[in-house]
């Protein structure tokens, strides 16, 4: 099965389909996913269309490296560790491994974790090109693939990103190459010395086992390709200087054309054979090391409470693994990153750099854009980055100038993942309590609140419905009990307001309604003066705030104002406002107390006796949660004027 | 046959006001003191009418209510204290009849159980609605004031003679919406605003003050019945 799909830069594929109709059975059944990421830059797009596949499900997926003895160059080493890091980012599972056979490495691995779907780049794997048999890895896996499906992407057109500022190359080791070659010299040389002394007493074959111990201890501790050369030069010098005719390549007897021709395939099968087991246990040393540190990082880190206690382990284990020194910004709530302070080492990045990395940063912390890694004064920034979310930066010093070598890079870069991950945890947890706290909060602002009520109100309904059983000629008590219930009602919301308890319910209603339904909660006898301007529209408003804001308006207006002319409310509309204007005949509110009045408690010196000095006040909060005002006009000649207004709250759609 | 009224309430002042009341209006009053006792007494002293308090010790009133509808379909009025209408909305989805909030006037109350009784315990069904002036016929579909005939849209009927089936109980805005309007209608609020405004224009004798169809804010709207 082979699906070609165009173009596929990672921006391409992130918004336009992949075309995979010849796949749907494979993909209907949300198939374990594994994506195989080698050392070339093309395996980002491979991950791109990975992630795409898997976005729709929650299914876990797995990006697999192979470790091949062969020796990578600086460039590759990069490249795999920016792809791993990419997978990692994007929410894969990383799994290395290592093997001779890419191929059958990543068999092995997808039986081990149960993959049902095998994701290779079309063209990558050049391992498998044989002379003998041209084929690609993919070829290879879609003919030996069994019940793994296996994927092809071609992954054309991908622009090579050497051109990203990141951590300078690492140059694989050179001089230990050079080294090695001398060694191997060293070793011709003492072999052909002690092979010319002994050579009177034990004959000219058995100076080949000679050079054969020198090919084995060289290739125990050289590299390969020194190894391979001191074997080919060793099976020479024992042609040239022992085998008869000596200081001639002419060999002469038919038995030592044969032992020579052994010795050579012998010298050089040894000479590759122990490379390779050496090669092998560095990779198995090198990833023991690696399992180790990551393993004691995870345990740390799971004992770890606070976000100084992780930033402490991790710095803690850097130095541990690395010996380098490090520390860890954070983003914090306003959308920025700073310093974690800890007591781990005692390097404190000078401020410079910590300009330089909360500015590079704070335009990014917490958006969707992911920074790459980057140096700034010797230091390795490398950005904490979970579920596409900056969580901040781990940074880590470079010894003079020193580079990290590819391990080390990538030790570090799951380091980094793992902060990621305990951060992003805290970060949620955190915010997790803090919901619950608010919740917790106004739930027992809520129980004290309904409870207040309930113990003042109780007793209130108690007497009414006690005064509705006796004789009717007690009036005195009843407004005696009204006045303590409107005092109460007072004192709640105003309790209300102030704990923020006050939610407007806004509704459509009819102006008119409102002043009828106000007048109502009044004792005026229906001796209130209404005026309407024709026609009003609907409008939209928390019905019971604004008929009480409205009825202590008008039960100011009956208390404070003369009887003749009685008061008057007038309601008109003005830019998608509704006014209320409540006037009276009374002395008026004196000059320069037009604020005062809306104070809590506060009552004009010489008013009429009964009240709280809280009506006002808590009339002006209702209209204000509404979006409403409530003020004092002057106006010559008249009494008090109080106007409440209340925004239309849009328009009322007439139903087809 | 006389009525059995349940009361529901954990304040003890409470109960025998309501019981004074209660009896002086011929019914015949049991308590409970708290929700456990209340549902027990439900189903032991098969009340026709609960009065259920929503601050109860044990359980609170919602749960009673949850519980309660759950086996039985016996009319619920609530006592509430608090002006919250979010929590007088869920009351009645969860299947309260209606609600009165505390202080209440005794006439008011009675009204109420009278009004959730008749839910219950079917008069005869009255083809024709008359009260302060406004006729009703429901069989032939007309509506007259002062004896002249006025003329309603089909939605402006529908409402209205949904407000006539529920007389003197309240209807939510919800319950409206979905009866006249059909389910996904819910959330119009301002169609039923417009309609009721045109209604009232027509069945209303002082429009702005009305008299019949009363707006509960919040809640929803109810017929009141003149007793």
């Amino acid at each position: 099965m082979q699906i070609a799909i165009p173009s596929l830069t990672p921006k391409a594929m992130l918004s336009a389909p992949l075309r995979l109709e010849s796949s749907t059975d494979l993909l209907s059944a949300s198939p374990r996913l594994m994506v195989a990421v080698g050392v070339s830059p093309r395996s980002r797009s491979l991950l791109h269309a990975a992630k795409h596949l898997v976005s729709n499900t929650r299914e876990q997926w797995f990006a697999v490296c192979v470790e091949t003895p062969k020796p990578l160059s600086a460039q590759e080493n990069q490249t795999r560790a920016e792809n791993l890091m990419l997978a990692r980012q994007l929410g894969a599972e990383v799994v290395l491994t290592s093997g001779t056979d890419i191929g059958r490495a990543l068999l092995r691995v997808a039986q081990e974790y149960k993959i049902t779907l095998l994701l290779v780049g079309k063209t990558s794997g050049p391992s498998k090109r044989r002379f003998w048999s041209p084929q690609t890895l993919g070829e290879w896996l879609h003919r030996n693939g069994g019940e793994v499906g296996v994927l092809l992407l071609s992954t054309e057109n991908v622009t090579d990103r050497s051109d990203r500022p990141v951590l300078g190359a690492f140059p694989e080791s050179k001089g230990n190459i050079t080294r090695d070659f001398f060694s191997a010299t060293v070793v011709v040389v003492v072999a052909t010395l002690i092979s010319l002394l002994i050579e009177p007493f034990v004959g000219y074959w058995s100076i080949a086992l000679v050079y054969l111990l020198g090919v084995t201890a060289a290739g125990v501790s050289l590299a390969r390709s020194p190894t391979l050369v001191l074997a080919a030069i060793s099976g020479l010098l024992w042609n040239w200087l022992f085998i008869p005719p000596k200081f001639t390549f002419y060999i002469s007897r038919p038995e030592d054309l044969m032992m020579f021709a052994m010795f050579f395939v012998v010298a050089l099968a040894i000479g590759h054979l122990t490379a390779r087991l050496v090669h092998r246990e560095q990779i198995e040393r090198r990833l023991e090391l690696r399992t180790s540190a990551l393993y004691q990082l995870t345990r740390q880190l799971a004992a770890a409470a606070t976000a100084g206690d992780v930033v402490e382990a991790v710095v803690l284990q850097i130095k541990r693994a690395f010996n380098l020194d490090a520390c860890v910004f954070l983003s914090n709530n306003s959308s920025g990153i700073s310093l974690v302070q800890h007591g781990a080492t005692k390097w404190i990045p000078d401020s410079a750099l910590i300009a330089s990395i909360t500015a590079a940063f704070s335009q990014t912390a917490g958006h969707q854009e992911i920074p790459n890694p980057f140096t700034a004064s010797n230091c390795l920034c490398l950005p904490l980055v979970m579920s596409e979310r900056v969580e901040g930066v781990l940074v880590v010093r470079l010894d003079g100038g020193g580079l990290l070598d590819p391990a080390q890079r990538e030790l570090l870069d799951a380091f980094a993942s793992q902060l990621a991950i305990v951060t992003e945890i805290q970060r949620l947890a955190q915010e997790e309590r803090r919901a619950t706290l608010i919740f917790e909060s106004e739930r027992l602002q809520k129980v004290l609140f309904d409870s207040v009520s309930h113990e003042l109100k109780t007793p209130i309904a108690a007497i009414r419905v006690a005064l509705e059983q006796v004789s009717p000629d007690i009036d005195e008590i009843r407004r005696a009990n009204d006045r303590l219930h409107r005092s109460v009602e007072y004192l709640l919301n105003a309790t209300r307001l102030e704990s923020g308890l006050i939610k407007p319910n806004a509704e459509w209603c009819e102006p008119a309604e409102l002043v009828h339904a106000a007048i109502e909660l009044t004792d005026s006898d229906g001796k209130i003066e209404v005026h309407f301007q024709e026609p009003l529209p609907l409008m939209r408003v928390d019905v019971g705030l604004a008929t009480q804001s409205l009825a202590t308006l008008l039960e100011n207006a009956i208390l404070h104002g003369a009887k003749i002319p009685p008061p008057r409310v007038s309601v008109y509309l003005e830019e998608q406002t509704i006014y209320f204007e409540v006037s009276d005949s009374g002395p008026g509110i004196p000059v320069g107390m037009e604020e005062k009045i809306f104070e809590k408690f506060y009552r004009l010196p010489g008013s009429v006796a009964g009240g709280l000095g809280l009506g006002l006040s808590i009339a002006r909060s209702f209209a204000e949660v509404q979006g409403g005002s409530l003020n004092v006009f002057r106006v010559e000649n008249k009494g008090a004027v109080l106007v409440l207004s209340l925004p239309l709250g849009g328009e009322a759609q007439i139903p087809e | 046959m006389k009525t059995t009224v349940l009361i529901v309430d954990d304040e003890i002042q409470i109960r025998r006001l309501l019981r004074v009341v209660l009896e002086g209006a011929g019914y015949i009053v049991k308590e409970a003191e708290n929700g456990l006792l209340g549902i027990q007494a439900i189903a032991s002293v098969r009340p026709e009418i609960v009065l259920l308090d929503m601050g109860l010790p044990d359980l609170t009133g919602m749960e009673v209510l949850h519980r309660l509808r759950e086996w039985s379909q016996i009319p619920v009025v609530v006592l509430t204290v608090q002006d919250n209408e979010a929590d007088k909305i869920r009351a009645l989805d969860l299947g309260a009849d209606d609600y009165v909030t505390k202080p209440f006037a005794s006439g008011e109350l009675l009204a109420r159980i009278r009004a959730a009784l008749r839910r219950t315990q079917p008069q005869e069904e009255k083809a024709v609605f008359s009260q302060g002036g406004l006729e009703v016929d429901l069989i032939a579909r007309t509506v007259k004031r002062e004896a002249k005939e006025i003329a309603l849209t089909p939605t402006e009927w529908s409402i209205l003679a949904l407000l006539i089936r529920h007389a003197g109980r309240i209807i939510t805005h919800h319950q409206i919406l979905r009866e006249v309007w059909g389910p996904g209608a819910e959330k119009h609020r301002d169609y039923l605003r417009v309609y009721l405004t045109h209604l009232r224009k027509k069945v209303e004798l002082n429009p702005a003050r009305p008299e019949l169809i009363i707006n509960e804010p919040g809640v929803g709207y109810r017929l009141k019945l003149k007793e």
